[in-house]
């Protein structure tokens, strides 16, 4: 996965906050994942975009650690999401 | 409860204890011929049961469930795909050799037909325990959950478990101290303006768990509808351990509640989830830790009503 890498996020995706903690459901296949606050915040900002370059473009306006931490994270974070099918990558 | 006659209709009325014949909060009125209805207060509403001969299998090519059921071959059917179900949309729940009942999804009515194996307490069974549930899950009406449920002290706490798991025989155990029954197995619930209520089901309760038989009349059926003070999730425990009450939060709660759902049909998952997490959200969860030992369900009788009376409900109008 790179930031060139496109994705979508499939309708059966469904993010729910329980007690202040944040996951995510498939209502594909009953699985659910939870997800920390940064996650969190990759994710809801991941439902605006198609391109992983365009959503580090808007989170380096909110986190304030290195571009290539930042960049590294979000590629972490992609790969872990399409390796659970929370998401669906398009390589372009 | 028995059958009584009118004129040109057949009505349940009670002989046994004081109660309108309200089942999930519904009046049955169970009619040949549509002419007659009967409106009882405090209910939510009339669903007419009619005995018809017009349940025709063949009307519904759309097979949805199909599996074996108190050995019986039941198949929940359609009339059409499985998406939302539209208002108009036909269902049918057929036993196979026993009978069928059909319905549209808002229709307000159920039609029945007798097959070859059919009784009056067989055909009471299949309505009471899958049927309404089902109905009323497909017009979204309840929510349901896997759980029994009594009423102690006015407050309703409700416990889930895997089958095999207890419930039953916690529940007749609370049944047997004298607090009322709010349900058996199946939990329909409902949201209001951010409460979630509980709704009496039916007055059966079948401990023994034997194939297509309704159960014990209980005598002391709950019959308001109350928010839910508490679930109590059943862990089984070795029978000298202590018991333990442990608060859930977060993802455990969330995920032991999913464990427990029921009616919970696939063109519904949405929707069931969203609910789920918001009476998550509201319901304080908990689970008990049991012991494997039938002499010690008097401990766990003691430890759930000392816990649950001490407990600020926060399931309630803010």
């Amino acid at each position: 996965m790179t930031l060139q890498t496109h994705y979508s996020i499939p309708t059966s995706i469904m993010l729910q906050v329980v007690d202040d903690e944040v996951l995510l459901f498939n209502s594909a296949n009953g699985q659910f994942f939870t997800i920390n606050e940064v996650g969190a915040g990759m994710w809801e900002v991941m439902q605006d975009y198609t391109a992983l370059s365009d959503v580090l473009n808007e989170l380096k306006e909110y986190f304030e650690v290195p571009l290539e931490k930042l960049t590294a994270d979000l590629i972490v974070f992609g790969e872990s999401l399409e390796e659970q099918q929370l998401i669906v990558c398009d390589e372009q | 409860m028995v059958f009584g006659h009118g004129s040109n209709h057949i009505f349940l009325v009670q002989h046994t204890y004081n109660l309108t014949t309200l089942i999930y909060k519904f009046d049955l009125l169970f009619n040949k011929d549509m002419s007659t209805r009967i409106h009882s207060s405090g209910s939510l509403g009339t669903l007419i049961i009619k005995k018809s001969i017009e349940v025709n299998i063949t009307s519904f090519p759309k097979t949805f469930i199909y599996q074996n059921n108190q050995g019986r071959n039941v198949t929940l059917a359609t009339d059409r795909d499985f998406t939302t179900p539209s208002a108009d949309q036909s269902w049918l729940f057929h036993v196979e050799n026993v009978i069928s009942f059909s319905w549209q999804t808002q229709g307000g009515k159920i039609s029945y037909r007798f097959l070859e194996e059919a009784t009056e307490d067989i055909f009471r069974f299949w309505l009471y325990h899958l049927v309404l549930p089902i109905y009323f899950s497909i017009a979204q009406i309840y929510k349901f959950l896997h759980a029994g449920a009594v009423e102690v002290d006015g407050k309703s706490i409700l416990f889930m478990a895997p089958s095999h798991g207890g419930k039953s025989t916690l529940t007749d155990y609370f049944l047997q101290k004298g607090d009322a029954l709010i349900t058996d197995d199946k939990m329909a619930t409902f949201e209001k303006d951010g409460v979630y209520y509980a709704v009496p089901s039916h007055p059966y309760h079948r401990p023994f768990r034997l194939e297509e038989v309704l159960g014990h009349l209980s005598e002391n059926p709950a019959t308001e509808v109350k928010p839910i003070h508490a679930i109590y999730i059943l862990a089984k425990s070795e029978p000298d351990a202590d018991i333990v009450i442990r608060r859930l939060k977060g993802i455990e709660k969330f995920s032991r509640l999913h464990e427990g759902g029921e009616m919970n049909f696939s063109f519904f998952t949405r929707d069931y989830v969203t609910y789920l997490s918001g009476l998550a959200n509201k319901v304080d969860v908990f689970e008990i830790a049991v012991p494997h030992d039938l002499e010690r369900l008097e401990e766990v009788y003691q430890a759930i009503k000392i816990h649950t009376l001490a407990l600020a409900p926060s399931n309630k109008l803010l």
